[in-house]
Formats: C-alpha cells, sequence, structure tokens
C-alpha cells in the first residue's frame, strides 16, 4: 500500500521493513550486481576502529541509485539507513515505538489544530559546525513541501501550507496548516522528514545526525565517521561502515567470513542456519511489519465484501506464522498495527474455516473462484506466503496461482493488479494518511469506506488522549470491511556478531538507527 | 549419391565454422547421399549406441525418464501440500525431509520433472527446427540472403542465451510455453550456423544441381534432397541442444523466471532450497542430482553419437 512509482536504475532486495527501493531489471541486472558484489566481497573492508567503541560494519543491499539527499524521490531501505544515521527530524520514535523529542522540544497548536507553533532544541550544531536555527527548519520544510522536488515524505505533510512557515524567532518556528491536523506531532517521526542545513541539499547535504560521512560509494559503500559535536548521548562507535551486497545470501557469508558485523537482511531460513553457530548472535525485532494480500475492489469479485471476507478465512495464519515465516512472526487479525502506546482493539481473532468461506463464496456466486496473486517477492517471506494462500484457498476449492512479476512490472500496474502482495513498515497515522484514504498512491485496493473516511477526519482533529480509541474503531472496521488480508506481523531479522555489544531491537523493525550504546569489541 | 562433398573445399566453407559444439565429428567429411544417407546414419546411429559411454547415457536418460513419467503415481503426497514443518530431516515419514515451505521433497522431486522435460524438448526441437531452416535456407540461396541472414543471426548470437530469455520474459511475463520458446528461439543462431556449413557442400553436389536442373521447387530440394545429407550433425546438434536446454530452463526456474511457484520443478527446487543448504540439503541436492543426472546422460549419448560420426566419416 505505500509504495511508490519507480526511480530508474538497479536496485536490490532486502529484509528490512522500509519502503520500496526504486526500479531494477532484475533478470539483467542480476549478473552485474553479482559481478560488482564479488569485486566487493573481495576487497576486506579496514577495520579502523578510530576508537574506543571500534567501527561497526554493516552488510546492506545493493542500491546502485542511492545518494545522500534525504528527501529522494525513492529511497531504498539502505539509503534510509544511513540517512536515520545522518540526519535527524523534529521528532522520532524510539525502539518501543513511543515518540520522543529530538530537534523540537515541543509543539502547540492554535484552538482548532490549524497553526502549529514548534519549538526547537538549543545548542545543536551541523556536522560542519554551525548552529541549527529555525531558518534551516523553515527552508527544510519548504524544500520538502515543494512538489517540484517530488520527496518521498511528501504525503504526511500535504496539509502544510507552504506560505504559512515562518521563524518566528531564532529557535521557535511557526506552521500554518491548509486544514486542521491534530495529529502534527506524530507525522515528524519519520526518516523521511528530516532537517537540514538551509540551501545544503540536494548537492551536499548537512544533518545534525550522531555520524557524518566520511567516504561515500553509490551501491558499494559509505563510511561514517562519529560527529563529536553532536547535541545528545555520542556514539560509543567511532564509525559505522555500511557495505552493500546484492542478495541476503551474500550478506550472511560476509558475515560468516568476517568481513562485516552484522548483516541488515536475512530471511528466516538464513537466520536458523546461523542458529548455534559460534560467534554469530541473532537480532531478532518483533515489531508490527505486516506482509498482506491486497484485493483490487475495482476488479470483480473482489468488490463484493462476502468474497473478501471468505478469503479472509482461508488462510491458516499459525501455518503462515511457523512456514511461511518460520516462526519469526505473529498472528495478525486483517489490520495494521503501529500503535503501540494504544490498547490492543478488542476484535475476536480470526481464525482459518474452510465451510463459512465455502458458504460466502456459494452466496457471492464465486463457488468456483480462480484467480492469480501477484508478487515481485522483494522481501523474505512474500513468494512464500503467496504459496501458503494458494495452498489453504485449495481447501475451498478456490485456485489460486503465484504470479511472480519483477519489481519494475509489479509497480508499473501499481494499482491494476486484482490480487498482489504489498507490505507495510510504517505506524498507523502515516499509514492511514498514505494507504488507506481514498485516492492515494499507496491505496493500491482502492478502498473507500465512508466510515472509515469518517473515523479518519475525526482522528485529524481528535486531542491525543482521544487518538487510541477512534484508531481501534478503525482497526475494526478494516477487520470486517477491509481490502487486505493481514495474516501476521513479521519479524525483522539482524544475524551479527556476538562481539557486537549494545544493540536494541526496534518494533518498527530498524534497530541500526539505535546505535547509541553500540561498540564492537575486537 | 554418396560423395565426400568436403574435398577440396576452402576453410572457410568448413562444416563447423561457427558453430558452438566443439565436435570433431561435424568437421567431417559428410555423408550425404539422400538414401543412402538415410540408411547410413541410422547405421551411425546404431553404432553409436552400441559404446559404454552412449550406454551409461541411455542407462541414466532413462533412469531419469521413468522418474519423469512414473514418478508422479508413487508420490506419497501432493506436491504442493504443506503437510510439515519448514526443512524437517529425513525420516520414516518424509524419506526425504521436508522444504522451506513444509512440503514432501521426494514429492516434489517426482512431480518436478515433467515441465522440465517438455520444456526442454520443446526448446531444443524448435530451435534445431528454425535453426535449419535459416541455415539450410542461407546456404541454399546464398548471397544477399545468405549474408543478410547469417549476419542477423550473428547479432542475435551476441546475446548470451540467458540474457536474451531474460529480457523478453521481463517485458511479455512468465509461463512456461514462452520459456521454452525463447530457450529455443536462443538456440537458433548456434544451429543455423552449423547446419548452413554443413549444408554448402551438400547443396554443391551433382544431385542437386541435377534436381535444380530438373525445376523441382526450392522447398523440396531441401527437405528431399539436402536435408537427408546433413542429418549426422543434425543428430549431434539435437543431442547437444536437449542438454542444453536443460540446463538453461533449469537456470531461469532458479533464478525465479522459469516456472511459477508453486509448482514443482527441479530448477526451482534448488532456487527456493538454497537458503537453507546449511541445514537440510536433500532439497537442494536432490533436484541437482536428477538434473545433472538428465544433462549427463543426454551429453554422454549425443558425444557418443558425435565421436562415431567422427570416427566413421558418416559413413556405414
Amino acid at each position: 500500500m505505500l509504495r511508490r512509482p519507480p526511480r530508474p536504475g538497479p536496485v536490490v532486495v532486502s529484509a528490512t521493513p522500509a519502503r520500496r527501493p526504486s526500479s531494477r531489471l532484475l533478470g539483467i541486472a542480476t549478473g552485474a550486481v553479482l559481478i560488482a558484489a564479488a569485486l566487493a566481497g573481495c576487497a576486506p573492508p579496514e577495520r579502523a576502529g578510530n576508537s574506543g567503541g571500534g567501527t561497526l560494519r554493516i552488510a546492506a543491499a545493493t542500491d546502485p541509485g542511492e545518494s545522500l539527499n534525504p528527501y529522494a524521490s525513492n529511497q531504498s531501505p539502505t539509503q534510509q539507513l544511513r540517512s536515520a544515521l545522518l540526519y535527524e527530524g523534529l521528532t522520532r520514535l524510539d525502539h518501543t515505538g513511543r515518540r520522543e523529542w529530538r530537534l523540537a522540544t515541543d509543539m502547540t497548536a492554535n484552538a482548532d489544530f490549524s497553526e502549529w507553533t514548534i519549538k526547537l532544541r538549543p545548542g545543536v550544531k551541523f556536522t560542519d559546525g554551525s548552529d541549527f536555527t529555525s531558518a534551516d527548519v523553515v527552508a527544510s520544510i519548504k524544500y520538502l513541501r515543494d512538489p517540484a522536488h517530488a520527496v518521498q515524505g511528501l504525503a504526511f505533510i500535504e496539509k502544510i501550507d507552504p506560505k504559512a512557515v515562518e521563524a518566528v524567532d531564532g529557535l521557535t518556528v511557526r506552521v500554518g496548516l491548509s486544514e486542521p491536523f491534530a495529529p502534527f506531532k506524530e507525522i515528524w517521526a519519520n526518516v523521511l522528514l528530516p532537517m537540514t542545513k538551509a540551501g545544503s541539499v540536494p548537492e551536499k547535504p548537512i544533518g545534525t545526525g550522531p555520524f557524518s560521512v566520511k567516504d561515500f560509494a553509490a551501491g558499494r559503500q559509505s563510511k561514517l565517521e562519529r560527529f563529536d559535536g553532536y547535541w545528545g548521548d555520542k556514539p560509543q562507535l567511532g564509525g559505522v561502515d555500511i557495505i552493500e551486497f546484492p542478495s541476503q545470501q551474500a550478506q550472511a557469508n560476509a558475515l560468516l567470513s568476517n568481513q562485516v558485523d552484522i548483516a541488515s537482511g536475512a530471511t528466516p531460513t538464513i537466520a536458523k542456519s546461523f542458529a548455534g553457530k559460534n560467534g554469530i548472535a541473532l537480532l531478532d525485532s518483533k515489531g508490527d511489519f505486516t506482509l498482506r494480500i491486497g484485493l483490487n475492489t475495482t476488479v470483480a469479485p473482489f468488490d463484493d465484501l462476502r468474497v473478501r471476507q471468505a478469503l479472509r478465512l482461508l488462510i491458516d495464519r499459525e501455518q503462515v506464522v511457523s512456514n511461511a515465516f518460520g516462526g519469526y512472526a505473529r498472528v495478525a487479525n486483517d489490520h495494521e498495527g503501529g500503535t503501540p502506546q494504544c490498547v490492543a482493539p478488542d476484535i475476536p481473532q480470526r481464525k482459518q474455516d474452510i465451510e463459512q468461506a465455502k458458504r460466502l463464496l456459494a452466496e457471492a456466486g464465486q463457488s468456483d473462484l480462480s484467480f492469480s496473486v501477484t508478487t515481485d517477492g522483494l522481501l523474505p517471506g512474500m513468494q512464500e506466503l503467496a504459496q501458503v494462500f494458494s495452498e489453504n484457498a485449495a481447501k475451498a476449492g478456490v485456485k489460486v496461482a503465484v504470479n511472480v512479476v519483477t519489481v519494475p512490472e509489479l509497480l508499473s500496474k501499481w494499482g491494476q493488479w486484482p490480487v498482489f502482495i504489498d507490505f507495510n513498515p510504517i505506524p498507523y497515522l502515516p499509514t492511514v494518511i498514505g494507504g488507506l484514504l481514498p485516492g492515494r498512491v499507496g491505496n493500491a485496493t482502492h478502498w473507500d469506506n465512508p466510515a472509515f473516511v469518517g473515523l479518519a477526519d475525526q482522528l485529524f482533529l481528535a486531542p491525543e488522549h482521544e487518538q487510541c480509541a477512534i484508531m481501534n474503531q478503525m482497526h475494526k472496521i478494516e477487520h470486517e470491511q477491509g481490502t487486505t488480508i493481514t495474516p501476521a506481523f513479521v519479524n525483522v531479522l539482524m544475524p551479527h556478531r556476538s562481539n557486537v555489544r549494545g544493540l536494541v531491537p526496534d518494533v518498527n523493525g530498524r534497530p541500526l538507527s539505535f546505535l547509541t550504546n553500540v561498540t564492537v569489541e575486537s | 549419391m554418396t560423395t565426400d562433398q568436403t574435398a577440396g573445399l576452402p576453410p572457410s566453407e568448413n562444416p563447423v565454422i561457427g558453430g558452438p559444439a566443439p565436435l570433431d565429428t561435424v568437421a567431417a567429411p559428410l555423408d550425404t547421399g539422400t538414401a543412402a544417407g538415410g540408411r547410413s546414419n541410422l547405421s551411425v546411429l546404431s553404432r553409436a549406441v552400441r559404446t559404454g559411454q552412449a550406454r551409461l547415457g541411455l542407462a541414466l536418460l532413462a533412469a531419469v525418464g521413468l522418474l519423469v513419467v512414473l514418478g508422479p503415481f508413487f508420490a506419497p503426497y501432493a506436491p504442493d501440500a504443506i503437510i510439515g514443518q519448514p526443512l524437517e530431516g529425513p525420516g520414516g515419514k518424509f524419506l526425504l525431509g521436508t522444504d522451506i515451505l513444509g512440503r514432501d521433497v521426494l514429492s516434489r522431486l517426482l512431480h518436478g520433472g515433467l515441465n522440465l522435460s517438455w520444456m526442454a524438448i520443446l526448446a531444443a526441437g524448435l530451435g534445431v527446427f528454425l535453426g535449419c531452416l535459416v541455415g539450410l535456407t542461407a546456404a541454399y540461396k546464398g548471397g544477399a540472403v545468405d549474408a543478410l541472414l547469417m549476419r542477423a543471426m550473428d547479432v542475435l548470437l551476441s546475446f548470451p542465451e540467458i540474457i536474451f530469455v531474460l529480457l523478453f520474459v521481463s517485458m511479455l511475463g512468465r509461463s512456461t510455453l514462452l520459456t521454452a520458446v525463447l530457450v529455443g528461439v536462443a538456440f537458433v543462431p548456434g544451429v543455423s550456423r552449423v547446419m548452413r556449413g554443413a549444408a554448402l557442400p551438400v547443396i554443391g553436389s551433382e544431385y542437386v544441381l541435377w534436381a535444380k536442373a530438373n525445376g523441382l521447387p526450392p522447398k523440396q530440394i531441401l527437405v528431399r534432397e539436402v536435408l537427408p545429407g546433413v542429418t549426422s550433425p543434425l543428430m549431434v546438434e539435437t543431442g547437444m541442444r536437449l542438454v542444453w536446454a536443460v540446463s538453461a530452463i533449469a537456470s531461469l526456474s532458479y533464478l525465479g523466471f522459469g516456472i511459477a511457484p508453486p509448482a514443482a520443478d527441479w530448477g526451482l527446487m534448488v532456487g527456493e532450497n538454497q537458503d537453507g543448504l546449511s541445514i537440510a540439503p536433500l532439497p537442494v541436492l536432490a533436484p541437482i542430482v536428477l538434473i545433472l543426472m538428465m544433462a549427463l546422460g543426454g551429453n554422454l549419448v549425443a558425444e557418443s553419437v558425435a565421436r562415431t560420426v567422427g570416427r566413421t566419416e558418416g559413413k556405414r
């Protein structure tokens, strides 16, 4: 639901739950990427260790089209990983999923939530040594809001009126909105909405993060060094090397051969294969990252709620967890997650019920239903989920073929596939804004539910303490009338060498954004 | 009508020109008689299969063939049924263990050769047929037609076969028939060059000139007079292309561009289960062994035919 049209150029496969990487002609690029990876793999990375914490060497997915621009229109997981270490936003989600202040220290609204005043953190320096001020925030927001820049995070801040963004004083910014929006604080906790030095983007972006760029070669390697002028808790690591590999198997091999300290992507099977291996441990981030099967409501018979509910009743969620995801997942209930601050909605868990599914299909006149589920297999578990669903559906006489296409093909017909597999790594509020409301690019099922839209409108105007209750009502509508089969919340797995200490799992699947206490023992 | 047509030909017209198969047979003088040629080729074939190498190849092919044809009847489970935990080891319930999704490896193996077999046969057949058509036409017509066809083949030849297939699969989508056809088309340039080289001396022979002089249509001359004279290299080429087709289609399935999951297919099994190689090697190794048996068997038979043709100069 949250994919975007592709950026030209080859891309890669990653298990990291992040936005869709750019376009790639997978088959044709395979040879070139393999050669590049082989060459990269042959060159042993330096083990700098220029401080007590050492240098952390991270294996990441190859992205030849990457850049240092944190506002680029289509960023791969690798680019986002690097951006999270170089740049900061006004707020961020901590590893438990709760919002915490970063470059902002407070945000207050007027009575109708149509104007917000942002107080900025004093004493923050950019990595070039200059002061971070309100002028930089104004410039960053205006850059982000300008459609000409086609930034990836534009959808989240489209209620901001760019003409009404102004610096009140050196550490205060006033932001006017085109319409009231209460959860304003929540949207800034997003790696796609960082603050950079005014005028530095896109040629040579300067951020305030705990690391700065020492060396960068697109598609190969990034060397970051600790920024000693960082305002917050300084990382113990002296540096971070992000080394790119074309596949998760290549990342695993690099880990085994001690070329890297951590693999940022691993399939459940790869993770299992490391079990019991000396010197290797597993960082298992349990979160609300979902892989789901989208049912396009503009294509019959998926416009029929009975058919959608029948298909939701066919899938064996326990089997999806154990067989498609090797146990590294937990059962979901046909609604999104991403609200760890809220009590879980009180909705009975949906279970496989073949007879009920058959009845619903018969009522809808679709007893002989047959269709294809399309996937590009970009992330671990996508093809496996499709195959488990196909096998489950056959029990009710529903024939489901698995259509594996290339990433560019999937994106080129985005919104047209009758049934497809998609993923969502982000919290609930941006999910609603970017993928569940009608007319949004991420809403590839074209779901348009008036009750859900009404609740979203309420959510956008509700004070903080009322938001959880509204979101839980929205989850209920997703569960009862939604257009996705969401069978599981999937863990993000990162095998690492056991001499890497201080890693913390992250509910949003980005544990490498939290390196403050990480050390690499020699 | 049997003549040694290569005698006295300039080196550039030697039948091995551009042939992808480094086979000594093709370079040998050819039996070019029509009726006698047919009998001679049958004799060459029967002599070739009497060699130990060919017998081993035939035994391997027979074993794989039996598995492909009869295997599905003996499979204990449906090939796509999820009946256990992923990557279970071999044991009483699952003779070869389970794969990455918890499906019975033995059942998938027993079902998994059929697609590969028919696709390989279709690809090799199509490649040889079209290659023959282009090669013989170029040799017969000569001049501008020859140059045009051969340069076109050179262009196609510049694409590695796998890349050629991937390009079209990416554009047109994936289907087993399309993959087989594309692999076949990818073989055309190689086959056409070999067949052109083999046909040139035949076309210069007296009986073909006689046929031309009597006004026989070109199609009839090519099919009835020229083709029987090039059956020896044709046999070798067919065998080799069959082996290469097995290899190419299995590779495409491994890369995810061949047979779509959840179908059972040997190449696909290798790709699907490779992440679990260190935990459960059988889901990867077992299909590799069968692909190897199929390719090796075909290779041994083709090479025996090639050697026999070379040794006997294609004669009885």
